[in-house]
């Protein structure tokens, strides 16, 4: 076949040219590290390469909820445990408090530890997180939640649950409700709360009473009715009904509509003992109530019992109080569970997908430097050819 | 005296084949020149009673080396080669805007969904607050720049259409010259070779800017037709192609051949389509399919993120205790009456399943009784008998009346990712809650999760995007391909033409020395026939 001289000069050009661009390419991937620079790269693969790093970059964020979340969770757990620690000591103050030897003055004295346990139990609902927002007042977190209003602590809180996410879906709540942790603690015993009335004038008492059986509950409100020396009348006072008479016996069990209580003592003629279900007291007003008892002066029995039965409802109050802090706090303890488990498959999630990102964009630098060794090769077997070829000429032998 | 004239031939000969090997040498380098050769032929004996005597030889004519089908080979794949690497040089540039890196519109994305994350965490938190505003507006301007580079792109390709318009405006006056003056060449019974050189140099250059066939004529005369069958020369009188606007849409640049008609109703405008080959019609089938895609991909994914965040935006709280406002907002969709339509007609089109809508526009047609909504991006037509009508989520609404005839263009997303914007730029208007309280996060919750979930054609809007950039590769790849086989067709087709026309400086050095030893001999031959000469008249003394 015939070459014509132009042309082999140009293709002769054209193969240095094809040959080096060859090279710049791979030059290109080693400098930059990236074997993919265009979406024409690796157009299979450029879809994966653009979600896994969306999925990388989605991770980060979630790593960061994560932290923030164990910050929040962290501070909520050692708040209610200090909360717990408080209404522990109330407690004791109070079983203190019951001891028969101890005079006004006394009681006096506890009434101003528990007062003090109340300051700080005020100042721990009212805690706030490393960037000032309250933990106990829901989504109404620059509002103080708990204040004093009149005579007693309000509420100014909700009960909005906050979420963070801290994975694909996976959003776990940062705060904690303050209402039902310090506003409506359950009184007596958690299904109904006993109490003597005031206007007693015998030293009887009544105990926190059981549930025998739950299904019988009625829910409803009870009087227990000293009508004679030695009969006790039962009334069901939300219907206004007369329930029972029973023979007055100290230390009987007295059991109805599900539920059992025992009175003792000796009763006066008139006095009232009263058994109210579903009721919610306040742990701040369930503390005054006990300072307010604790520093009224006793003189009778009557007085006696009053106090003795005011310091048995707050424990019962308090009891149920300590219950839901620790509640709550195992159920904070709970979602930190779940957040290191999804920290954890986060972070397996995010080692694979930079593993596949680097994969598929990466580039294989021994592949690529052999690639480039052989394409340098290529260049220069271009140049000594077309330098050989390019200054052949038969004008050179005719002389 | 014969041996004198036999030998003055063989001396005349040697010297028009030593003056074509000449020609060939100087025009070594010489684009479109077929390597010349003086064709010898033995003139006729004369007849005498020993037979035929020879009477030395003639010149018959000049030949150039030249193949019609190889010449026709070189045009046309120079042609798909020039269309290909136009369309793959302008398509890389949108690649390249489209790669995945830090800095792109994926990564701005990324930014905004992981910003609203972080802050749904801690609603109150103005810095957090602040963030998701600022990275809402580096999505948005990302997407308005990454358009505004199209759009760039589409106005520079513009400009090059005009310029090669121009150009074959010119190649076409060139080839109407060569071919009166080839015409006048051809009168003469010889062939005008350097004449025919030129016009194929010119008919190879013409083929660059665009695909033509052309029809000899018996004068030698080529006329010269663009693959739609339109006359761009004929004879010596060329056609001029012009430009001219889009009736359809007003910002679209047409090249066509103008009528002489005052109405403009005769023009016949070239589409991508109709063209095949040439730089020209790279540069349409970019312009008209290519950087629209492009811009229909981005401004659908505006259009989705606009109507997701916004719908969601709306039902949540400010911190002014207000309802949220439009988180993002779009310009409205485009859409064009043709400017040729006699009625009243007026379409205009709204989005109303944002989910559903595809990266196309629209053609809707109305022939007097039903309208014909054609997607142009894959010409799936639906046909309804009366508007409003909804198609792929849009829905297309008719004010006025049309007249049989009349047709309109619809761009609904097309402009959306250019005019993009942040609603407002006041964090405290981030609508983060259900409620006044600040630190309620429901709304926010609900705003960050829109990243997980399949808000565009079944897909997140990560995915999304990973399948525009995926649609971008291949297309550049492709045409990438398609220009590097072009290439080499056409590389393969100019060697077989430089093996038949091309001039090789060695095998003219050969000729050089073969010819100048028949001149030397043919002197020789003379110098004998004057020493013979001189012999009879040393005779005669």
């Amino acid at each position: 076949m015939r070459i014509g001289t132009s042309f082999a000069h140009l293709s002769g050009s054209a193969l240095m040219m094809d040959a080096q661009a060859k090279m710049y390419a791979t030059q290109n991937e080693l400098s930059s590290g990236k074997k993919v620079s265009s979406p024409s790269s690796d157009p299979v693969n450029v879809s994966q390469i653009s979600t896994a790093r969306s999925a990388i970059a989605m991770q980060a964020s979630f790593t960061a909820n994560q932290s923030f979340l164990e910050g929040e969770l962290r501070h909520l757990e050692s708040t209610l445990g200090a909360v717990g620690d408080v209404i522990s000591n109330a407690q004791q103050q109070l079983i203190s408090a019951g001891n028969g030897t101890f005079n006004n003055a006394d009681r006096a004295s506890v009434a101003t530890n528990l007062s003090s346990l109340r300051t700080q139990l005020v100042a721990l609902a009212n805690t706030r997180s490393a960037d000032g927002q309250y933990l106990f007042s829901g989504f109404s977190s620059n509002t103080t939640p708990f204040f004093q209003s009149g005579t007693s602590i309000s509420y100014g809180g909700d009960n909005g649950t906050r979420g963070v996410i801290v994975a694909s879906g996976l959003a776990i709540q940062s705060n904690s409700d303050g209402q039902s942790l310090f506003m409506q603690v359950p009184k007596g015993n958690g299904s109904f709360a006993t109490s003597v009335a005031a206007t007693n004038t015998g030293n009887g008492k009544i105990d926190t009473g059981t549930v025998v059986n739950p299904a019988a509950l009625t829910g409803q409100n009870y009087e227990l009715q000293f009508t004679g020396s030695s009969t006790i009348q039962v009334v069901n006072t939300s219907t206004n009904s007369v329930m029972l008479w029973q023979t007055y016996v100290p230390g009987q069990a007295i059991t109805f509509d599900g539920l059992q209580v025992v009175v003792s003592g000796t009763p006066a003629i008139g006095d009232r003992f009263t058994i109210a279900q579903g009721q919610t007291a306040s742990v701040f007003d369930a503390l005054d109530q006990a300072i307010a008892a604790l520093n009224t002066p006793v003189v009778t029995d009557a007085d006696r019992a009053k106090v003795n039965d005011a310091v048995r409802q707050v424990s019962a109050t308090m009891e149920q109080a300590a219950n839901i802090a620790l509640t709550k706090r195992s159920e904070v303890g709970g979602r930190m569970n779940m957040l290191d488990s999804a920290a954890a498959v986060g972070a397996n999630q995010q080692f694979q997908s930079m593993t596949l990102l680097s994969r598929l964009q990466d580039v294989d630098y021994a592949e690529a430097a052999s690639r480039f060794a052989t394409q340098q090769t290529a260049v220069q077997a271009a140049l000594a050819a077309y330098g050989q070829t390019a200054k052949m000429s038969l004008f050179d032998y005719l002389r | 005296m014969t041996l004198l004239s036999v030998g003055a031939s063989g001396l005349a000969a040697a010297y028009a084949a030593i003056n074509a090997t000449s020609h060939n040498i100087s025009n070594v380098n010489t684009p479109g020149y077929s390597k010349q050769q003086a064709v010898q032929t033995n003139m006729p004996g004369q007849f005498s009673g020993a037979g035929f005597i020879g009477r030395g030889v003639a010149v018959e004519t000049i030949r150039r080396a030249y193949s019609d089908q190889i010449n026709a080979q070189v045009q046309f794949t120079q042609s798909q080669s020039a269309e290909a690497s136009a369309q793959s040089t302008l398509m890389k540039a949108v690649d390249k805007l489209f790669a995945v890196d830090d800095i792109g519109v994926g990564a701005a994305m990324d930014q905004f969904f992981t910003s609203l994350t972080e802050a749904s965490s801690r609603p109150a938190d103005m810095a957090a607050r602040g963030a998701v505003i600022s990275s809402g507006q580096g999505l948005s301007t990302r997407l308005n720049q990454t358009v505004g580079l199209l759009d760039e792109q589409g106005r520079n390709v513009d400009l090059g259409i005009r310029a090669t318009v121009s150009q074959i405006n010119t190649l076409a006056q060139k080839i109407g010259r060569l071919n009166d003056a080839i015409a006048l060449g051809q009168g003469t019974g010889q062939i005008p070779n350097d004449l025919l050189d030129q016009r194929d140099e010119m008919l190879r250059q013409l083929n660059e800017q665009v695909g033509v066939s052309t029809l000899a004529q018996s004068d030698g005369s080529l006329n010269v037709f663009l693959s739609s069958g339109i006359a761009l020369v004929m004879g010596n009188t060329p056609a001029p192609l012009s430009i001219s606007f889009d009736p359809a849409d007003p910002q679209r640049q047409l090249v066509g051949v103008r009528s002489t008609s005052a109405s403009g109703n005769g023009d016949i405008t070239l589409s991508a389509s109709s063209l095949s080959g040439g730089a020209l019609a790279g540069q349409m089938k970019f312009r008209d399919i290519n950087l629209v895609d492009a811009k229909n991909e981005l401004g659908r994914l505006a259009t989705a993120i606009a109507a997701q965040f916004n719908a969601v935006h709306v039902g949540g709280t400010n911190m002014y205790g207000a309802t949220g406002t439009s988180l993002f907002t779009l310009p409205s969709p485009v859409a064009y009456p043709s400017s040729l339509n006699t009625g009243s007609g007026a379409v205009s089109v709204a989005v109303s399943t944002s989910s559903a809508i595809k990266p196309s526009d629209y053609r809707i047609d109305f022939d007097g009784t039903n309208y014909a909504i054609t997607r142009l991006q894959d010409g799936s037509q639906t046909v309804t008998a009366g508007l409003p009508a909804t198609v792929d989520g849009l829905t297309i609404s008719l004010a006025g009346t049309p007249n049989p005839g009349d047709s309109f263009q619809l761009q609904p997303v097309r402009n959306a990712a250019a005019g993009l914007q942040m609603g407002f730029t006041d964090p405290k208007l981030l609508a983060f809650g259900q409620s006044n309280a600040v630190g309620d996060n429901r709304n926010a919750l609900l705003l960050a999760q829109i990243a997980d979930q399949t808000v565009l054609g079944g897909l997140t809007f990560a995915q999304a995007f990973g399948e525009i950039t995926a649609k971008v590769g291949t297309v550049t790849q492709g045409l990438e391909i398609s220009a590097s086989i072009n290439d080499k067709l056409s590389q393969q087709a100019l060697a077989d033409q430089s093996s038949v026309s091309g001039v090789n400086l060695d095998e003219e050095a050969a000729n050089l020395i073969r010819y100048q030893q028949a001149y030397q001999a043919s002197a020789k031959v003379i110098a004998a026939a004057q020493t013979i000469f001189q012999t009879l008249l040393d005779m005669g003394r």
